[in-house]
């Protein structure tokens, strides 16, 4: 959890509700408040030129979404979307920054996760430029894995569709399918009930 | 397009939490992939250029900074290895600071603290939007996604005064496009008056 929910819940923070995909903001709209997940899922997105969508970031329980544009004077380069129903916490920007200063430690926790993000970015900027869909694929997984204890072999459950894997990693979804396979075959993976394994 | 140098911390302040200078030849390496991040460095004098190789060997230029930019913080807060090298690329000069120091510093100033965050948010805005351009099929805006990212990090605000200082060839390996595309959409941009082409130089 970025900031606990009762530090919000004293500044003021106000709950919202939004349906399954339903946009919490877009792009091009200014950034006024700081929200955080209570429950649920979201994803930051937006969109080709072509059309095909680009997941930047999914987003779950007790993570900050678009926080980053509230310390920059531009509008949002995304869209939050909700994937699941969510509850969340809504903080005026002005409160947040009041928070941030008296809290040393809300602006440490702060630096910690914009480093996770750009760590994040710094990985898929690298896997995008590689040309073959195989080692984009497993450095998307090699990320995700890296958070979980257990290193051996298929102990990770993949929690992304083909679809979000896809559009994570700039790859179509059919491509992004068939290459899962041949990484079956070449047993870099195991799939069940169609989830992979990793 | 407003950018800020950063992080660009006093050498005052550094110093008085127990930062050190140290200097660098032309080619050597200040760390490198897989080490563990224990410093917090800023420049003082010279450029750093910031790689990694992919499977084939290619090379793949991150970054090149220099005076009074810092590089390499965000795996003092991620702890996780460095996952590119620094290379020196001129001689350098740079104040560095132990990671346990750094963390005090921004403990105990607030101010700085929160530049931090600016700065790391600068850094994402322009990581996504690049993210972005780079999974397109047209080659012009997959190279402009890169040369806006590039010219984030400048600190001055110019048309067409930012030495783009990558080979085509890097400029092709950051991409993700084939050389002939990369020397074929310059041309076309430069005719369409989104840069300049000097010399082989590229101005944007």
């Amino acid at each position: 959890m970025v900031i606990k929910e009762e530090i919000l819940h004293s500044a003021g923070a106000s709950i919202k509700y939004y349906k399954a995909s339903e946009n919490i903001f877009r792009e091009g709209d200014s950034p006024n408040y700081y929200y955080q997940i209570a429950t649920g899922e979201a994803k930051l997105n937006n969109y080709t030129d072509e059309g095909k969508e680009i997941i930047q970031t999914l987003l779950e329980e007790g993570q900050s979404v678009g926080e980053s544009l509230l310390f920059m004077d531009k509008t949002y380069p995304v869209n939050a979307v909700a994937i699941t129903n969510c509850k969340i916490l809504r903080l005026p920007k002005s409160i947040f920054f009041d928070l941030l200063r008296r809290y040393p430690d809300i602006c440490l926790d702060m630096n910690r996760l914009l480093s996770q993000r750009l760590y994040f970015k710094l990985i898929m900027a690298q896997n995008i430029c590689a040309q073959n869909p195989t080692t984009k694929l497993i450095g998307l997984m090699d990320y995700l894995k890296s958070f979980q204890k257990e290193q051996s072999p298929y102990s990770f459950l993949i929690p992304l569709t083909r679809q979000q894997m896809a559009s994570l990693t700039g790859l179509c979804v059919e491509t992004a399918i068939r290459t899962i396979k041949v990484m079956e075959r070449d047993r870099i993976v195991k799939i069940k009930d169609r989830k992979i394994l990793y | 397009m407003k950018t800020i140098s950063c992080m660009n911390i006093s050498p005052e302040l550094l110093y008085m939490y127990g930062a050190e200078d140290r200097s660098y030849n032309s080619k050597d390496y200040i760390n490198k992939e897989g080490d563990s991040a224990l410093y917090y460095y800023q420049i003082v004098k010279g450029k750093v250029k910031q790689n990694s190789y992919n499977e084939e060997g290619k090379e793949f230029i991150h970054n090149i900074l220099g005076e009074n930019q810092s590089f390499g913080e965000p795996m003092l807060f991620v702890e996780e290895y460095y996952i590119m090298n620094s290379v020196c690329i001129t001689n350098v000069d740079l104040i560095r600071l132990s990671k346990s120091n750094f963390m005090e510093l921004l403990e105990k100033n607030p101010k700085v603290c929160q530049e931090m965050n600016a700065c790391f948010s600068q850094r994402i805005y322009f990581k996504e939007i690049m993210l972005q351009s780079m999974s397109s099929q047209n080659p012009i805006l997959r190279l402009k996604g890169l040369l806006n990212y590039l010219k984030s990090y400048y600190a001055e605000d110019c048309e067409q005064c930012f030495h783009i200082e990558f080979t085509r060839q890097q400029i092709a390996n950051l991409t993700g496009l084939r050389v002939e595309t990369v020397i074929r959409a310059l041309k076309k941009m430069e005719k369409q008056g989104e840069l300049k082409i000097d010399n082989r130089k590229i101005l944007y």
